[in-house]
């Protein structure tokens, strides 16, 4: 047995080595070929993320004019345009401002959207189609939107005439320095509170029956039942709304144009707003693409601090 | 924002911009401000089917445009299409059809934009081709030329004057002082006196200019007198109660103001003068002035060029643009379209059949033309005079201190 053993182990082992290199020949076949599966990806990445982000990278640091993109000749000019924005008094009232219409607008829509949903989740007539008629809302482009709004809110339109009907002197809204960055984050609300309605809606419907029935059994009140089982059951769609609320927020520029083009008096003017005026109405689209990217920068760093935040919650 | 002296100019290369300037690069080799062929048979110009793109789509221009075009192609033996675009987006699809070699055989491009074109190189000179200024004001031939070079032709030119309904208004105001006095005789309850622009898209600049070249000033220097003198009209005007604040928030469509009868004085282009059936034809003046200055009005136009494509297709867009720059095509565009004619005399000409007109065609001659005056620095400019005129009027403060703050963003 143990002659036979010793003499049959170096047969087997050149085998078992063999066996081994098939292994890790094929393994690395099969990674190659996950790789050729992931090529479509990375091609993918590359063109439509990689090549934007690069390019206005690029753009951030030389002269870039419109002739440029005839010529193609931008000169150099390392970090002049990222100290010629921060250096100049308008970025400190837009990264106000970006931030101001951010949270404001978040809170707004989050806790609208929550009351929407919680009315639609009672009984009542129309309860059924009612939450599909705001949709309604939200499928306008921002554009006509924003239009509407700044009809609605000028010093004889629309809303003055409502709050005329209770006595009240509506001032012109989108035209005093104080007021006109409330009215921004008003219709910004508006615009993005059907969505938030309809999501936090939908997700009302998964909430279990059962811990409702056992907290009322317990004595907790509507309130308290909302506080400590509705919204922690809600927390990741909570999360993925706000992640996508500040995204969204931090980048707006159709209604800040169409409602202000932020004024008056750069009241209104947002990071989002600077970079395009400086790209597309003064042409320099290198102080425009190092707005883009601070704001690019911003956003991320929200992004990452509020999952990572949320995870941790998660894990606690 | 001109290219640093100090650094030479690179190539776009890190990166993905590598790509691109591929792009860019290959249509500039085969760009530039190419001459064209002295040797030129104009009997290969048969059978060419030209383009040309501007950034007026308005009627009835555009359909006059495309008849006196056609009529010009076929004189020798070619056809041309017309092109217009809505303003906003033609300048990204020059830019677009410039970096990507597909630029049209006719191109009409604002004056003000003429610089950044030929400076991209994709313009040729005009006067290759044996194409000149002709009867035209000084103001009108600056437009066309940059850096010594003529790059564009205009057919029509803009100026502004001061609009008034004329059962209000007996005697339009000559000074700032009678404009603010008429402005707040004429403001009732439900109307005003007067409604001029204030928002940053280019109209509020554009129609301050002339306040401010009226009262003397240097519309590239925020310390002048005349400018402060100009922003501190509009803050008098507003402060008056016979301009409303909203004036901020005006752009473009601030005549609008005028048209629906809430402002009994606006300024306005000449398409403004054009009749409309059971609408009374408004009044028509200079600019008040102020401190003693003439009345003065920026001037500013859409420019003809030739890009540079193919020697034959050039030698042959030529032909047509000097057909089309005729004064006979000028003086019809006039008449069907209320846009000055650039031909000095040809204006003139106009001008008797259309007595309301005089306001604008006595303003080309001897008008600033900001585009050369300040170069791609107008971009800027533009943005912090509107913002001047916010910070007035309501950002409380004072003209001067308006100006300085517009000035340091």
């Amino acid at each position: 047995m143990t002659a036979s053993t010793a003499v049959a182990q170096p047969r087997t082992v050149p085998a078992a080595r063999s066996t081994r290199r098939g292994r890790t020949g094929l393994g690395r076949r099969v990674r190659r070929g996950y790789l050729w599966l992931l090529a479509p990806a990375f091609v993918f990445m590359g063109v439509f993320f990689a090549y934007p982000l690069g390019y206005g990278v690029v753009m951030s640091v030389t002269d870039f004019t419109a002739a440029t993109f005839i010529s193609g000749e931008a000169p150099f000019v390392g970090f002049d345009n990222f100290a010629a924005v921060l250096s100049s008094p308008l970025f400190a009232v837009a990264l106000r401002n970006t931030l101001l219409v951010t949270v404001c607008s978040l809170a707004g829509q989050l806790a609208g959207g929550m009351a929407l949903a919680l009315y639609f989740e009672r009984r009542f007539p129309g309860h059924t189609w009612m939450p599909s008629v705001i949709l309604v809302s939200w499928l306008i482009p921002l554009v006509i939107t924003a239009t509407t709004w700044r009809w609605i809110l000028q010093e004889n339109g629309a809303f003055n005439q409502v709050l005329g009907l209770f006595g009240i002197d509506g001032p012109a809204w989108l035209s005093e320095p104080s007021l006109a960055i409330w009215a921004v984050i008003g219709v910004n609300v508006w615009a993005g509170l059907p969505f938030t309605a309809t999501i936090l809606s939908s997700s009302l419907r998964g909430v279990p029956l059962e811990l409702h029935e056992a907290a009322v059994l317990d004595g907790a009140g509507y309130w308290r039942r909302v506080w400590s089982i509705t919204l922690p059951q809600l927390r990741p769609v909570i999360s993925v709304l706000v992640v996508l609320g500040i995204v969204g927020t931090l980048k707006l520029l159709d209604l800040v144009l169409v409602l202000t083009g932020g004024g008056p008096a750069n009241s209104t003017q947002t990071f989002a707003m600077l970079s395009y005026i400086r790209s597309f109405r003064e042409f320099d689209f290198g102080a425009g693409a190092a707005l883009g990217n601070i704001l690019l920068a911003i956003t991320v760093v929200f992004a990452i601090v509020y999952t990572r935040a949320t995870r941790g919650e998660q894990r606690g | 924002m001109t290219p640093s002296p100090r650094r030479p100019p690179t190539r776009i290369s890190a990166l993905g911009g590598a790509v691109a300037a591929a792009l860019i690069l290959t249509s500039c080799v085969s760009g530039g401000a190419a001459a064209p062929e002295a040797d030129i048979d104009p009997a290969d110009f048969e059978g060419l089917e030209l383009t040309m793109w501007s950034g007026v789509p308005y009627e009835p221009f555009m359909t006059l445009n495309q008849e006196q075009l056609s009529a010009c192609a076929e004189e020798i033996g070619a056809t041309v299409t017309a092109e217009a675009y809505p303003s906003a987006e033609f300048g990204t699809l020059v830019l677009q059809a410039g970096a990507s070699d597909g630029l049209p055989d006719l191109l009409m491009v604002p004056s003000s934009d003429l610089p950044q074109y030929a400076e991209g190189g994709i313009l040729t000179d005009l006067s290759s081709y044996g194409l000149a200024p002709e009867d035209l004001a000084a103001s009108t031939e600056e437009m066309g030329m940059y850096d010594g070079t003529l790059y564009g032709l205009a057919s029509h030119v803009e100026v502004g004057a001061l609009q008034y309904d004329t059962s209000l208004v007996d005697a339009p105001p000559a000074t700032f002082d009678e404009l603010r006095a008429q402005a707040a005789e004429l403001t009732t309850d439900d109307r005003y006196g007067i409604a001029l622009p204030g928002s940053s898209d280019g109209a509020a600049s554009f129609f301050l200019l002339g306040f401010i070249l009226s009262a003397g000033g240097d519309p590239g220097d925020f310390e002048s007198p005349g400018t402060i003198a100009a922003i501190q009209l509009y803050k008098d005007l507003v402060a008056d109660g016979s301009m409303s604040p909203e004036m901020v928030s005006w752009g473009w469509d601030f005549q609008d103001q005028y048209n629906s009868g809430a402002a009994a004085m606006t300024v306005n282009g000449p398409w403004a003068a054009m009749p409309e059936e059971g609408e009374p034809v408004p009044g028509f003046a200079p600019y008040p002035t102020s401190d003693g200055a003439e009345s003065r009005q920026a001037i500013t136009a859409s420019e003809w060029t030739i890009p540079a494509t193919d020697p034959v297709r050039q030698a042959a867009a030529a032909e047509i643009l000097e057909c089309r720059l005729a004064a006979d095509n000028q003086l019809e565009v006039a008449q069907v379209q209320y846009y000055i004619p650039a031909r000095l005399e040809v204006g003139a000409e106009w001008e008797a059949d259309v007595p309301s007109v005089e306001a604008f065609t006595a303003s080309v001659e001897g008008a600033y033309n900001q585009g050369g005056e300040l170069g791609e620095d107008w971009y800027t400019t533009s943005t912090q005079l509107a913002n001047a005129i916010q910070y007035a009027v309501v950002g409380d403060l004072s003209a001067a201190e308006a100006l300085q703050r517009a000035a340091s963003e």
